[in-house]
């Protein structure tokens, strides 16, 4: 089963990822509401998550940032970037993240990408 | 003279005497055998040789001057053609008689003597080369010399003329010669009207005029008298020299002053002349634009720095100024050099300078031409402002379309995904609870989109438009809110609670009240994971600083707020340094009213020490007080 870090500010948005992402049958191993904490709960996760959903706007640190602290701890982490600012989008992958989702999206955009982007591997 | 033998018709001893007392050295010479010796000399030939001619005599000729076969050939010569002649020349005797120069008189005496008297002429002919050199560097001199030198009689025929004179008509000297200088260089008939050597000859005196040709030169013409050793007049020198150009350029630079002091009389522009002390030379009437409070003879010769009163309130400007001056008199020019100045006691205006060196009869002085720049400056402060202005609202144009962009998103999201999800799960009908909670979610967020466009119209009227503060029941206005979001939340467990002993809290405030206290509330709700949200509002009065308040404390049991973002929370903004996400406007609204309001927010934990328990928003709004 594919296992799901969210790091997600907005509440209501992270319950819904969560929803969606147990009804698509993977495994919501974490939730984060800012970029300080997603690295906290990645650094403590003694198995760490196969893919992690990103959102960038976040209170403390933002998801790039967080991403590049993601990265050097584990290299090849997967990070699919969702955010409403498509101008961060090449920022994102430059940084080392796997793929970007504009949001709006529909739900099964975002299935199909992490389907994807977990059998890339 | 023991030699002399027969043949002498003379009285001997007359002879001999007159012989000897000739004054300039002769020898007789005899003729023996085709030979000639020598018989006999005078004693100024002996004193010549310093008694050596003694030696020589009755010597063959040959022997004698052996190194010198020119006076052998005259001697020779004399006698073979019984002629007496001279001749200059040079020869040596012995020891004493050495490059002599002399002019020998060679006399036959029949029947076989040849006296010759010999004149020393070295001395006349050093003289003489001395002054044939002088004369040739004198000619040197008077033909380099560019001004023209005409000698003349009296009655203007020239003598002599240097080559300069010659060549400026195109002759060569002999042309000129027995000319009369009229006829010459002016072309005419007769003397020129106020001719200077005329004059010179008549007054005796050096005479000086200007006068111009027909070809349009002009010349300044000097006329000296020459006098003879009886002090008359007998001829005169001209010496002239061609100012065409000299003319022309004092012609120009008149002109030139005559427009400089025209400008400087005319310009609109205030011109101060200042000279290399700093001292005000001369200033021009527009002045008076600029200073009012001098009258401009007051001004003149004052320090510029009196002048302009940089002693009173401009010190600072001083050494600006003597930069500026230093920087001028090294040759460079300054423009633009901007300053303020009193234009009364009362009146301060803006004035640029131009500054740079002129010379006015020999005189470096600084030029100042200053220009009354208020206007503009006040234009270019207005201009300023309105750039602020402009980018002021260009930075709040981008802010309002960043939150837009990014909350109306997010709000988006969530109500796509609600539905995307509720569509699976109607499908299913297994889990009744989720699809309760998803309705729950589309109804928070379309309350939410609904602020946010609330928030934004409200944060733009409380930049934009002036508000008064008039008195309100504050918490009436808590009620009606704390009403409002129940309703609108009946579907989430939210309990409100309000504690306050007081039943009517006036304070300074307006409409936006409700705003605030709504902004406050809703994010409690929001940023809460509990099923059961619990929100108590405690309300008391605090005295600060002679001031009044009310203190209201919004106490929730949300997701709290991290130390660090506890300020950072209120900053938000199109001004912010940092942009603080997942936040929406409504604290940025809540502080803009309170700031409005002249009150206070702070936010604390609700367990100190523990920000994930919940926060504490503590307001204070000004209150009504009793007696006004």
């Amino acid at each position: 089963m594919v296992k799901i870090l969210i790091v997600e500010d907005d509440l209501s948005l992270q319950r819904l990822y969560e929803m969606m992402l147990t009804t698509f049958g993977f495994e919501v191993v974490g939730k984060a509401s800012n970029g300080k904490d997603a690295v906290d709960i990645f650094l403590s996760m003694p198995f760490k998550p196969d893919i992690i959903l990103m959102d960038h706007r976040m209170p403390l640190k933002n998801g790039i940032d967080a991403s590049i602290e993601i990265l050097k701890i584990k290299r090849h982490t997967k990070i699919i970037f969702t955010s409403a600012d498509k101008s961060i989008a090449s920022k994102a992958l430059s940084v080392g993240a796997t793929s970007f989702i504009e949001k709006p999206f529909a739900i099964t955009t975002l299935h199909q990408e992490i389907e994807r982007v977990y059998n890339d591997s | 003279m023991n030699n002399l033998n027969d043949g002498l018709e003379l009285d001997l001893e007359k002879f001999k005497s007159a012989f000897m007392s000739i004054p300039i050295p002769c020898y007789i010479w005899k003729r023996k055998e085709n030979k000639f010796y020598l018989v006999s000399y005078n004693k100024a030939l002996n004193h010549l040789s310093k008694g050596e001619i003694k030696s020589y005599l009755g010597m063959e000729l040959s022997q004698i001057f052996n190194d010198d076969s020119m006076i052998s050939m005259d001697i020779n010569n004399c006698y073979n053609n019984k002629l007496n002649y001279c001749k200059e020349m040079r020869y040596n005797l012995g020891n004493h008689i050495k490059n002599r120069i002399f002019i020998a008189t060679f006399d036959f005496i029949s029947p076989d003597l040849v006296v010759v008297f010999t004149e020393d002429i070295t001395k006349q002919k050093k003289i003489e080369n001395t002054l044939r050199k002088e004369e040739k560097e004198k000619s040197i001199i008077l033909e380099s010399i560019s001004e023209h030198i005409v000698y003349q009689d009296l009655k203007n025929k020239i003598l002599w003329t240097n080559k300069a004179a010659a060549d400026s008509v195109d002759l060569k000297i002999h042309n000129l010669i027995g000319k009369k200088c009229y006829e010459i260089w002016p072309k005419r008939d007769s003397p020129c009207i106020g001719c200077p050597i005329i004059e010179a000859v008549k007054t005796r005196k050096p005479t000086s005029e200007e006068m111009s040709t027909p070809d349009g030169r002009i010349w300044s013409i000097k006329g000296y008298p020459v006098f003879d050793a009886k002090e008359n007049v007998v001829a005169a020198v001209e010496i002239t020299k061609e100012i065409t150009q000299i003319k022309k350029a004092e012609e120009n630079l008149k002109k030139t002053q005559l427009k400089y002091q025209e400008l400087f009389d005319n310009s609109p522009y205030s011109i101060f002349l200042i000279d290399i002390n700093g001292i005000l030379v001369d200033c021009n009437a527009a002045t008076k634009n600029i200073i009012s409070y001098h009258t401009i003879d007051d001004m003149i010769g004052k320090h510029f720095t009196d002048v302009l009163s940089l002693n009173e309130g401009n010190i600072h400007l001083i050494p600006q100024f003597k930069k500026k001056i230093q920087k001028v008199i090294r040759g460079e020019e300054v423009k633009d050099f901007i300053f303020p100045i009193s234009r009364t006691a009362a009146e301060k205006i803006w004035v640029s300078a131009s500054v740079s060196l002129i010379k006015i009869v020999q005189e470096r002085l600084i030029q100042f031409i200053i220009k009354d720049i208020t206007e503009n400056k006040e234009t270019e402060e207005k201009l300023k402002e309105s750039e602020v202005k402009f980018r002021e609202s260009f930075n709040r144009t981008k802010f309002y379309k960043d939150i837009f962009a990014h909350d109306i998103n997010n709000i988006l999201q969530n109500i796509s995904s609600a539905i995307d999800l509720l569509n699976i799960k109607v499908e299913e009908i297994t889990v009744p609870e989720e699809c309760e909670e998803l309705l729950s979610i589309i109804k928070d967020q379309v309350i939410r989109g609904t602020n946010l466009v609330s928030n934004v119209r409200t944060l733009s009227d409380v930049e934009d438009l002036s508000f008064s503060i008039e008195e309100i029941n504050a918490l009436g206005v808590l009620k009606d809110v704390k009403n409002f979001l129940i309703k609108s939340y009946h579907d989430k467990n939210v309990e409100i609670m309000i504690n306050t002993p007081y039943d009517e809290i006036k304070v300074y405030a307006n409409q936006l009240l409700s705003d605030l206290f709504e902004n406050i509330l809703i994010n409690a709700i929001r940023y809460n994971r509990n099923h059961s949200i619990q929100i108590i509002i405690n309300i008391s009065k605090r005295k600060n600083k002679d001031n009044n308040f009310i203190k209201l404390e919004f106490i929730d049991n949300g997701i709290g707020i991290p130390d660090t973002m506890k300020e950072k929370i209120f900053q938000r903004g199109y001004n912010a340094k940092e942009f603080v996400s997942g936040l929406g406007l409504g604290l940025t609204l809540v502080k803009k009213i309170l700031n409005l309001y002249k009150g206070e927010i702070w936010v604390q934990d609700k367990i100190e020490g523990d920000y994930t328990q919940g926060s504490n928003f503590v307001i204070l709004i000004p209150e009504v007080m009793a007696n006004g």
